[in-house]
C-alpha cells in the first residue's frame, strides 16, 4: 500500500526560493541536521502534528513563512 | 486563600482536611510552589539565585548564554593525531590525559564542591569521536563551538573514525533512515552519542587512585614474568599483550586524573592567596585546596572528601572521558561511612547534620549547572531539565535489612529545601524502611518536586539475582550484592559497587514506540502521516484482517522487527566501543577490569538487558477499542476505521467518540485489562525476552516515557483509541492515558497490578490532590496508598502534586513561576521551561482525590 | 616583547607537582558576569607571549 503524502502539505521543488530550511515552521530532524520536521499542522486540541522533511533545501509549501519558532511553540 | 479538600464520610466519621501548616491558608493556590523553597544557608540561597541552569526544551537551550565549548574536542583530536600507531586503548588514555592536562579549570564564587567539564561555566563539551551528525547539528545551531572553522575541521577529521561511521556500515540505508526518524524506533547510540553508565565510585572513595596505579603496575610486572617463562607457550603468553596495554592505559589515565585534581587544588590556593579578600572564604579555599590535593589520589577520610572525589569521578565518567547521562549511584550507602566519621564520630572533617544538608544542596546545584553536549533528540525529550540525573536512596541491605540512615534523611531534606529540578531521586520502598525516612520522602513529594519516585525494593533485588544467572564469565552478582542497586537512568535497576556495574548503554536504554507501530500496522507498515515511507515490514492490508488475532499478529511482526533492529544497533555499537572507545579510567576503578586486564567497556560480568517501549498504552487501548467495536460488536468495519483515521476523524466524530469511550486502561475494567495484560506480557515483554544481547542475557521491557510521549505523539497520526493525529502519547510506561483513569487512584493500582510477567520495570505516573496531600491526613493517606502499592507487587510509582490553577497561572506569567516544578515522566522539570504542548499534557492528567471507597480499600487509619 | 613570566596572573607550577615541567605555570584570571564571579586556570609557560589580559608584575 505505497502511498504519497498529501501534496497540499509539502512537495519537492528543486531550487525553490522558499525552502523549508528558512521557514519558521521548520525545526531540525532529531538525528540528521540535513533533514527536518514541519510543525505547521496543529490539530483541534492544539497538538503539533509534525511532518518529516526529507530535504530541507528543496521542499516547500504554501504556508512558508520566514522566521524561527520559540521552543514554547513546538515540541 | 488556599483550597481545602472537601470532607469525606469514612467509617462512620466525617473526616475534615485542614492544612497541616495553617499559615498556608493565606497562600494562593496559584503561587504555592513559589513559597516552598527554604535553602539551609545564605550560601546555598546565593548559589541557587545565580545558578547557571542549562535547561533544554524542544531541542533548544532556554538560556541564551549557554553554548558549546571547543577545548575538549580540540585536545582529544590533538592527542588522536599524535598517537597514531599506538594501541587503541593507549590512544584513549592519552586522549583523556591531554584533555585533563590542557583544559581550562573553573572555580566559582561560593562553591565548596569544585570542578567543571568545560572552559567556561556557561559551556559544555562536544564529542566528535561519537556522532558526526550530532556535532554537525551544533555547528548549524546558535550554540556552535568557536572558532567554528576549527570545530568543522575537527568534525570532518573524526567523521571516518567516529562510532557513527563504524556502526552505520552494518545496517541497510533503509533501516538507518527508519531509526534516525525516531518514530517507531529510537536512533542508535552510534548516531546520537547518547549513553549511560554506573561508575564504580566505591573503589575511588575507598582505595584512591594511587592504590589503583600500584595494582596496575603489579599486574604488569606479573604479566611480564609470565611472558618470560621458559619454555615459551604462545597460547597463554600472547594473551598478556592486550592485558598489559589495558593496565598501562589505566596508569596513564589515573596519573592524569590525579594531576588534574591537584591543578584544582593549586587554583583554590592561588585564589585564596592572591584574589580572595574575605578571611573566612580564604580559609575555606585553603581547605578546598587540601581536599583536592589528597583526593581522588588517596582514599577519602571524611565526608567532604567523599563529596569531592565523587564529583570528580562523575565529571570524568559522564562528561570528560565520554558523555553519559544519569547519576546512578546508591548515594546514601556510598556516603554513610564518611557521614559516620564526620558527623557521628567527628574524627575527620567534623560536621553537623545541618552542614551535611548544606553539602547536599550544594551538590544538587552543581548538577543543576551541568550542561550536556547531547544530540538534538535528547535536547527534545527531557524538556525543562538539563539532562537525566537520578540518584537512588533507601532500600535494603542483605537479608532485607533496612538500609535507610541519617545520610538518607540529609539527602532528602536537602532536596526538599533547595528545590531544584535535578538531580531526581529514587527511593527504594520496603516494609522494613524506617517511617522517619518515609516521612522525608513524603515531604518532597507533597511539596511537588515529583521525586523521589518509588521503586519496589524486592522486585529490583530479585531482578538482579535473575540476571546474574546469565553472566558470561559466571561472575554475576551474589545474592548479597543483589541488594546494592540503583537506577541506571529513570527506571531500570542496575548493580552498584566495585565491579559488575553497567559501563555503556548497550546493556540498557533506548526506545521503541508502540503507538506509531499501531498506526503503521493499519497501513501495511507504511507511514502515511509523518514520513511517507515504508517504516516497517509489510504486515498485510488491515481491511482484510478477518479476525482480531490477525491484527494482533501483524502488530507482533512490526514490534519484533523494531525491537530486534534497535537492540542489534546497541550491540553493534558496543562491539565498536570495545575496540575504539575504551575507557581506561573507568577500567582502573573497576575491580573486574583490573583483575582481568580487560577494558571495562568490553567486559560484561552482570547482564542487565532492557529496552524502553514508550506509548504502549495508546497501542493497547487501540487494540481494546478495535476488538470491542469491530470484532466483538461488529459496529464498525476495519475499512470504516481506516477511512476515519486517514481523515483524522474529520466527518466521523460520532465514530471517534465510540472509540474514545471504549474501555480504557486504569479503571480496573476486566475487558480492557485482560487484553492489555496480554499485550504487555505476550508481545511487549514476550517478544523482547526472546532476544539475547551482548551480555548473554535476555532483554526485558522498561516502559518509561520521558518526554518522548510528546515527540512520538507529534509524529503519530490518529489512533483507534480516539486520539487525534499529533496528540501526545501516554505519559508513563504503564500509566493510564491522560484523563482516562476515571475510577480513582486505587482502580489504577488494581489495573496495573495485573501485569506481572516478562517485565523489567514500568513507570506509573499519578497526580495527587494538592489539598489532600497538604492536609493533616496527607502522610497517613499516602503511606497507606504506598503500602497497598507494595503489597500489589507494582514496580514503580511517581507523583505530581501540583494544582491546575498554578500551572495555568504559570502559562500566563512564566517569569513569576520559576520555582514551579512538575514531574514529566522519569524526571522533573521547571514547568515554564516546557513547551506549551507538553505543559498541556501535564494539566490534562487526572488529579486523583481519595474518596471513601479508596480509603476503605487502603484501610487508611484516620 | 612581554611574556607570561612578567604577568601577575602567572603562577609557576611547584617542583613537587605531578605536572611540573620547567617554566610551566598556571594562568589564573578572575571573571565576572551577570551570574557572578569565577576564576579560570589555564596551563601556560613562562616564555609564552603575553595575551590581552596581561598585567605586568610590579
Amino acid at each position: 500500500m505505497e502511498e504519497k503524502i498529501p501534496a497540499n502539505i509539502m512537495h519537492d521543488e528543486i531550487g525553490t526560493k522558499k525552502p523549508c530550511s528558512s521557514c519558521k515552521w521548520q525545526i531540525a530532524d532529531p538525528t540528521n541536521p540535513l533533514r527536518g520536521q514541519c510543525t505547521v499542522n496543529r490539530n483541534a486540541m492544539g497538538g503539533v502534528w509534525k511532518r518529516w522533511i526529507g530535504n530541507v533545501s528543496d521542499m516547500t509549501c504554501g504556508k512558508h513563512e520566514e522566521g524561527k519558532l520559540s521552543f514554547r511553540e513546538h515540541v | 486563600m488556599a483550597t481545602v479538600a472537601e470532607s469525606v464520610n469514612y467509617k462512620g466519621k466525617v473526616i475534615n482536611f485542614p492544612l497541616a501548616n495553617q499559615q498556608e491558608n493565606e497562600v494562593a493556590d496559584d503561587m504555592l510552589h513559589e513559597n516552598l523553597a527554604r535553602p539551609t544557608t545564605e550560601r546555598t540561597k546565593r548559589l541557587k539565585a545565580r545558578c547557571r541552569w542549562k535547561h533544554a526544551s524542544a531541542g533548544e537551550f532556554i538560556d541564551s548564554e549557554v553554548r558549546a565549548g571547543i577545548e575538549r574536542m580540540r585536545f582529544i583530536t590533538e592527542a588522536h593525531k599524535a598517537s597514531e600507531g599506538q594501541p587503541e586503548v593507549i590512544r584513549r588514555a592519552l586522549g583523556l590525559a591531554n584533555i585533563l592536562n590542557k583544559s581550562t579549570l573553573v572555580l566559582q564564587q561560593d562553591e565548596f564542591i569544585i570542578g567543571y567539564h568545560a572552559e567556561d561555566p556557561e559551556m559544555f563539551p562536544l564529542y566528535p569521536e561519537l556522532s558526526y551528525m550530532a556535532v554537525q547539528d551544533y555547528l548549524m545551531s546558535d550554540y556552535s563551538p568557536q572558532p567554528k572553522e576549527e570545530a568543522e575541521a575537527i568534525n570532518q577529521y573524526w567523521k571516518r573514525f567516529s562510532m557513527q561511521s563504524k556502526g552505520e556500515g552494518y545496517f541497510s540505508k533503509e533501516d538507518l533512515t527508519r531509526m534516525y526518524q525516531v518514530s517507531t524506533m529510537e536512533a542508535p547510540g552510534f548516531a546520537t552519542g547518547y549513553n549511560s553508565i554506573t561508575p564504580p565510585y566505591e573503589t575511588i572513595l575507598q582505595d584512591g587512585l594511587l592504590k589503583r596505579i600500584e595494582m596496575a603496575k603489579a599486574k604488569i610486572e606479573h604479566a611480564q614474568k609470565e611472558m618470560e617463562k621458559i619454555p615459551w607457550n604462545a597460547t597463554e603468553g600472547l594473551e598478556w599483550i592486550s592485558k598489559i596495554d589495558v593496565w598501562k592505559a589505566m596508569i596513564i589515565a589515573d596519573e592524569a586524573v590525579i594531576n588534574w585534581a591537584q591543578r584544582h587544588a593549586r587554583l583554590a590556593k592561588i585564589i585564596a592567596e592572591s584574589f580572595e579578600t574575605d578571611p573566612a572564604r580564604r580559609e575555606e579555599l585553603l581547605e578546598i585546596a587540601d581536599i583536592s590535593h589528597r583526593v581522588p589520589a588517596e582514599p577519602c577520610k571524611g565526608l567532604k572528601d567523599a563529596f569531592q572525589a565523587k564529583w570528580y569521578t562523575y565529571l570524568l565518567c559522564h562528561a570528560i572521558d565520554r558523555y553519559a547521562s544519569g547519576y546512578a549511584h546508591k548515594e546514601d550507602e556510598l556516603l554513610e561511612p564518611y557521614y559516620n566519621i564526620s558527623v557521628e564520630q567527628k574524627t575527620f572533617q567534623p560536621m553537623t547534620y545541618t552542614d551535611v544538608v548544606e553539602m547536599v544542596e550544594m551538590e544538587r546545584l552543581k548538577i543543576s549547572e551541568h550542561g550536556a553536549g547531547k544530540s538534538r533528540a535528547y535536547r527534545e525529550i527531557f524538556p525543562g531539565s538539563n539532562d537525566l540525573f537520578i540518584l537512588t536512596v533507601g532500600g535494603t541491605k542483605p537479608g532485607y535489612v533496612d538500609a535507610c540512615s541519617d545520610m538518607t534523611d540529609a539527602i532528602l531534606e536537602g532536596a526538599r529545601n533547595i528545590r531544584t529540578t535535578e538531580p531526581s531521586i529514587v527511593f527504594r520502598w520496603h516494609p522494613s524502611g524506617r517511617v522517619k525516612t518515609k516521612q522525608h520522602v513524603f515531604e518532597c513529594i507533597r511539596d511537588g518536586l515529583g521525586y523521589p519516585s518509588i521503586k519496589h525494593d524486592i522486585i529490583g533485588t530479585e531482578q538482579m539475582k535473575y540476571y546474574s544467572q546469565f553472566s558470561k564469565n559466571k561472575n554475576g552478582v551474589t545474592d548479597d550484592e543483589a541488594h546494592y542497586w540503583a537506577l541506571v537512568l529513570c527506571m531500570s535497576p542496575g548493580v552498584c559497587g566495585r565491579r559488575k556495574t553497567q559501563k555503556t548503554r548497550s546493556e540498557g536504554g533506548g526506545s521503541i514506540f508502540p503507538a506509531k507501530m499501531m498506526e503503521i500496522v493499519l497501513a501495511d507498515g507504511f507511514d502515511w502521516s509523518y514520513s511517507a515511507m515504508q517504516l516497517g515490514p509489510h504486515t498485510g492490508e488491515p481491511t482484510e484482517f478477518k479476525t482480531f488475532e490477525q491484527l494482533w499478529e501483524a502488530f507482533r511482526t512490526q514490534y519484533a522487527y523494531a525491537v530486534s533492529t534497535v537492540i542489534r544497533a546497541k550491540d553493534v555499537c558496543r562491539y565498536f566501543e570495545g575496540k575504539y572507545l575504551q575507557m581506561p579510567f573507568v577500567s582502573s576503578i573497576d575491580d573486574g577490569a583490573m583483575e582481568l586486564g580487560r577494558d571495562a567497556v568490553e567486559l560484561s560480568e552482570q547482564p542487565n538487558g532492557w529496552h524502553n517501549p514508550i506509548t504502549t498504552i495508546v497501542a493497547a487501548n487501540s487494540m481494546v477499542a478495535i476488538k470491542k467495536l469491530i470484532y466483538d460488536e461488529k459496529k464498525y468495519t476495519m475499512q470504516q476505521l481506516v477511512t476515519a483515521l486517514r481523515a483524522n476523524w474529520e466527518g466521523h466524530e460520532a465514530m471517534r467518540l465510540d472509540f474514545q469511550n471504549a474501555p480504557k486502561w486504569g479503571n480496573d475494567d476486566d475487558y480492557a485489562d485482560s487484553i492489555i495484560k496480554d499485550f504487555y506480557e505476550d508481545i511487549i515483554g514476550g517478544e523482547m525476552a526472546k532476544i539475547t544481547n551482548y551480555s548473554g542475557g535476555p532483554v526485558k521491557p522498561v516502559g518509561q516515557a520521558v518526554g518522548l510521549y510528546m515527540e512520538i505523539g507529534s509524529r503519530t497520526g490518529p489512533t483507534p483509541d480516539g486520539r487525534f493525529g499529533g496528540d501526545a502519547g501516554d505519559d508513563g510506561g504503564i500509566s493510564p492515558y491522560m484523563g482516562t483513569d476515571k475510577k480513582g487512584p486505587t482502580a489504577v493500582l488494581r489495573s496495573v497490578a495485573k501485569v506481572q510477567k516478562n517485565q523489567k520495570a514500568n513507570l506509573l505516573n499519578q497526580r495527587l490532590s494538592v489539598p489532600i496531600m497538604r492536609s493533616i491526613h496527607g502522610f497517613s493517606i499516602w503511606k497507606s496508598y504506598m503500602d497497598a502499592w507494595e503489597q500489589l507487587n507494582i514496580d514503580h510509582v511517581q507523583f505530581n502534586v501540583v494544582s491546575t490553577a498554578e500551572m495555568k497561572a504559570a502559562q500566563q506569567e512564566p517569569e513569576k513561576h520559576q520555582d514551579l516544578i512538575v514531574r514529566v515522566s522519569g524526571f522533573s522539570a521547571r514547568f515554564v521551561d516546557i513547551p506549551t504542548y507538553g505543559q498541556n499534557t501535564i494539566i490534562a492528567r487526572n488529579e486523583q482525590a481519595f474518596g471513601a471507597n479508596d480509603l476503605e480499600y487502603l484501610n487508611t487509619q484516620l | 616583547m612581554s611574556t607570561c613570566n612578567d604577568c601577575t596572573y602567572f603562577f609557576p607550577v611547584p617542583e613537587n607537582a605531578g605536572d611540573f615541567e620547567p617554566g610551566k605555570g598556571d594562568c589564573v584570571s578572575e571573571k565576572e558576569d551577570a551570574k557572578g564571579k569565577y576564576w579560570l586556570s589555564r596551563p601556560t609557560t613562562n616564555a609564552s607571549i603575553s595575551c590581552p589580559t596581561y598585567n605586568k608584575s610590579k
